[in-house]
């Protein structure tokens, strides 16, 4: 250290001052902008997801009431206001549930679309998906609903993808591609958790397609130790 | 150094640069816990707290031990705990996906939800004061609590829209009303395999080629022979003498808590019940009061006024009872009167009483002569667990003294040497199938190295000390010795697979256009009445429920196709018995048989329809996620 009177000292600092109190006010001043800033920022975003979850509630409302264009259009507000809510998939999924049990397939698959190609909650996608197949299966379009379940991407909803795939399959009229997929939806059960996954009735399904000529000979002639209740690895 | 640390923090850009940092700080302040603390596990980036694993653990623990009112066993706990950490990571990944995905709770949505948590209520409404009760019990401040709460409604927002936009088309319900409802007509008949055993051949070359395949199946059993002494309780409480002196201490030791009989009183009520209007039952028993004290018979007063029905027809008679067996007012006034007096209105929580004391009995010590008979017992019992105890610590220094013989041990404790012979893994003769007592009997000290078995209690109330004097390993059986058993396989099997043979014959024929009956009476089987039955079995209502086997087999059957035609095949039953079976006709369900509610059908499946999808989206979830766990986390419980 250097050898610095009490004088010598005072006079310093002040030379240091006015030297940078520009530098230090104006750093205190911009951290507290940036806070202020910052906080107004989430403040906002948090107002307009208030608003977002509002607008939700009162389209369900409008379904209860099956007033359906009242509901229609606050969706599509809701939708044109902030595309990526995850309200405005919800909102979406909602409709498209009442267009179901109103038989307005069109309409159901457009609301699905929407949510399948644009929702920014992947896991949300994959269900939108594997509705819309559903929705569009249900119409006829089973080519269509094929392209949608794309199986080798569906992670976790590998099973219900190919359940669904061997009910197109099914009404298609491909047997053996609906046996091989109602097996395969069995098959992803053992390496992906599904619990609630209904296994039972996916058996059911698949012993339930008409006889192929393979199947029918299994049933002609059981060997003596396999017994023929549905043993099958 | 310090001068040159000066140097560097002049100058304009370090001067901001520590401005900035002293904000942070300022206003986030520093948080020195989470260093400390490590995590119960890590999911992408975010610690669970192991206090709040270890408390929720501490939760279910206790509630295991009562579900199993006994201690948990370690896999369990192992398993247990894994679920439950499973649930907290779980439920983070949750939380932050509705976080960062934009959903978000008002505080007037917060607030409500708050006032609908049932815990929180008092008389049907949100008390505040209870909110800061139970908040302080847990030791959470009103912020914490609620900006969880807000987080826990946040997931509940995504749970609950995925389940109700979850839907079940028309054709999907179709579907499955017609699966599962489906109905089949259908008859069978069994081919017995008994019928047969007698036509199969069992050639010398089959059985040897049998044995040599399955020698493993051919084993004798592995045993010991044991030698044992035993300690019981009851023998010794048998060999205890009692003398009356000691049985007069232990009754002077004793007599202050055992043999004291309190005070008991004999009184008469009459009980006026409250009821809606208080005033009117107080006036009514000042009036029965005034009756009764000025002579009037106080058993029919009470036969005609008194509420209760216990003493009522007694003429109010309560009997004789201690203090306790009485609420407080009305114990109080009963034991400050005197003999003969009557005192009221006495208000309990029953209404006004009037109260009569009939008689008093004085509290006093019951003496050696009047409770000499239990004493006895109970002093036998109290000397021989001394006595048990002594003589256990005794024979446990003892056995392992003497290493590997019990004959000295026995004299000295003067106990019978005792023997078991072929004793087994799953145990055999006087010694039972106590697991303790087995795996004492084949652990390395006692097989291998014959010594005594440390002390194994059986029960609580004896224990035993074993050796083994032989061993005798499993060893191959020789053929000659199961050869019969061996043909009696063969044949079973054999039988099965010709009736099998003959009962597939026998569905061709079927298939190809003969009737069941005459194809079954050829093989001299008959077949069942054609029935109807469903998946779950006939549709008749009080028919014999079908056998599982039979019956999966039958839906699994291929429909017949078309009208006239049948769809015939075998299915192999429990017994091992083969079944013929033809369905005749394969009825698609209908709503009608289904419950009828199409409605609520739909609604219930669309239900399952949205467990299915979450249950996935969690999955996908935890697949896609950081999680990391602290393994070490109940390794030092």
């Amino acid at each position: 250290m250097e050898d610095l009177s009490d004088n010598e000292r005072e006079e310093q600092l002040r030379r240091f001052w006015a030297e940078n109190w520009l530098w230090i006010v104006g750093g205190i001043a911009l951290g507290l902008g940036g806070l202020a800033g910052w906080q107004y920022w989430q403040k906002s975003k948090l107002n307009a997801s208030e608003q977002d979850e509002a607008s939700y509630v009162a389209v369900l409302d409008s379904l209860s009431k099956n007033d359906k264009d009242t509901a229609a259009k606050k969706a599509g507000d809701l939708r044109g206001l902030h595309p990526k809510s995850p309200y405005a998939d919800h909102a979406d999924l909602a409709l498209a549930r009442f267009a179901v049990d109103t038989r307005d397939l069109d309409e159901a698959g457009k609301r699905l679309r929407t949510v399948a190609e644009s929702s920014r909650d992947p896991e949300l996608r994959l269900i939108a998906q594997s509705r819309l197949a559903r929705v569009l299966s249900e119409q006829g379009k089973h080519d269509d609903a094929l392209k949608l379940l794309d199986v080798a991407n569906a992670g976790s909803f590998t099973p219900i993808f190919h359940e669904i795939r061997g009910d197109v399959l099914a009404a298609k009229g491909d047997v053996a591609g609906a046996r091989q997929a109602y097996d395969a939806a069995l098959a992803a059960t053992a390496s992906v958790q599904a619990q609630a996954f209904d296994r039972e009735y996916v058996e059911l399904k698949r012993d339930a397609l008409p006889a192929t000529v393979a199947a029918a000979a299994a049933v002609a002639a059981p060997s003596a130790d396999a017994p023929v209740a549905g043993a099958k690895p | 150094m310090l001068q040159k640390i000066r140097e560097r923090i002049s100058g304009p850009f370090a001067i901001f640069f520590l401005g900035a940092i002293a904000i942070v700080f300022i206003f986030w302040g520093v948080q020195f816990e989470s260093a400390v603390t490590s995590a119960a596990a890590t999911v992408n980036g975010t610690d669970i707290s192991q206090e709040t694993v270890r408390q929720a653990w501490q939760d279910r623990q206790t509630e295991l031990q009562t579900q199993l009112r006994d201690e948990l066993p370690p896999e369990l706990v192992k398993a247990e705990q894994a679920k439950l950490i499973d649930e907290f990571i779980t439920r983070e990944l949750l939380l932050q996906r509705a976080h960062n995905s934009g959903y978000r709770v008002s505080d007037r949505e917060l607030a409500e939800a708050i006032t609908r948590i049932q815990a929180l209520q008092v008389d049907g409404k949100f008390s505040r004061d209870r909110y800061a009760v139970l908040l302080r019990q847990q030791g959470r401040t009103e912020p914490q609590f609620e900006q969880e709460f807000r987080r826990d409604l946040e997931t509940s927002q995504l749970r609950n829209s995925i389940a109700l936009s979850s839907f079940v088309t028309p054709g999907e319900l179709r579907h499955r009303i017609e699966l599962q409802g489906e109905t089949r007509d259908v008859s069978y008949a069994v081919v017995p395999a008994a019928g047969y055993a007698a036509q199969v051949q069992v050639a010398p070359a089959e059985i040897t080629a049998y044995y040599d395949k399955n020698k493993s199946q051919f084993l004798s059993q592995e045993t010991v022979a044991l030698q044992y002494l035993k300690l019981d309780l009851a023998d010794i409480a048998a060999g205890v003498q009692v003398t009356e002196e000691a049985l007069k201490k232990y009754y002077d030791e004793t007599a202050a808590e055992r043999n004291a009989v309190p005070e008991r009183r004999k009184a008469a009520h009459i009980l006026i019940e409250s009821g809606s209007d208080d005033a009117a039952a107080s006036k009514k028993a000042e009036a029965l009061l005034a009756r009764a004290k000025a002579g009037e018979d106080f058993a029919k007063l009470a036969r005609e006024n008194s509420d209760d029905p216990g003493s009522r027809t007694a003429g109010g008679d309560l009997g004789w009872a201690p203090k306790e067996a009485y609420v407080q007012p009305f114990s109080d006034a009963l034991f400050a009167m005197s003999k003969g007096e009557i005192r009221g209105p006495v208000k309990t929580q029953f209404g006004y009483h009037i109260i009569r004391l009939d008689d008093v009995e004085q509290p006093r010590v019951r003496d050696f002569d009047e409770v000499r008979a239990e004493l006895e017992p109970e002093f036998r019992r109290e000397q021989a667990q001394t006595l048990f105890y002594e003589k256990s610590q005794q024979l446990a220094d003892e056995s392992f003294a003497s290493l590997s013989e019990l004959d000295s041990v026995g004299k000295k404790l003067g106990l019978p040497v005792q023997t078991v012979e072929g004793f087994t893994r799953q145990g055999g003769g006087a010694l039972g199938n106590d697991r303790k007592v087995i795996e004492a009997a084949f652990s390395t000290d006692v097989l291998q190295e014959r010594q005594n078995s440390q002390p194994v209690p059986i029960g609580e109330d004896s224990v035993v000390v074993l050796r083994v004097t032989d061993h005798k390993p499993s060893t191959q059986l020789p053929l000659a010795q199961v050869q019969e058993q061996i043909v009696t396989r063969l044949r079973e099997d054999k039988a099965r697979a010709a009736a099998t043979e003959a009962a597939t014959a026998l569905a061709k024929r079927v298939s190809a256009g003969e009737s069941l009956a005459t194809a079954a009476a050829s093989v001299g089987a008959t077949p069942a009445a054609s029935q109807s039955v469903s998946r779950q079995g006939p549709t008749v209502e009080g028919a014999a429920p079908m056998v599982p086997e039979l019956l999966q087999a039958i839906f699994q059957a291929p429909r017949p196709q078309g009208a006239g035609k049948v769809s015939a095949g075998v299915a192999t039953l429990a017994s091992g018995d083969p079944a013929v079976f033809v369905v005749s006709s394969a009825n698609p369900g209908t709503p009608a048989a289904f419950g009828g509610n199409l409605a609520e059908q739909a609604q219930n499946l669309a239900t399952q329809n949205a467990a299915i999808e979450f249950d996935a989206y969690l999955a996908e979830l935890r697949r896609t996620a950081k999680i990391k766990r602290n393994e070490k986390m109940f390794a030092t419980e």
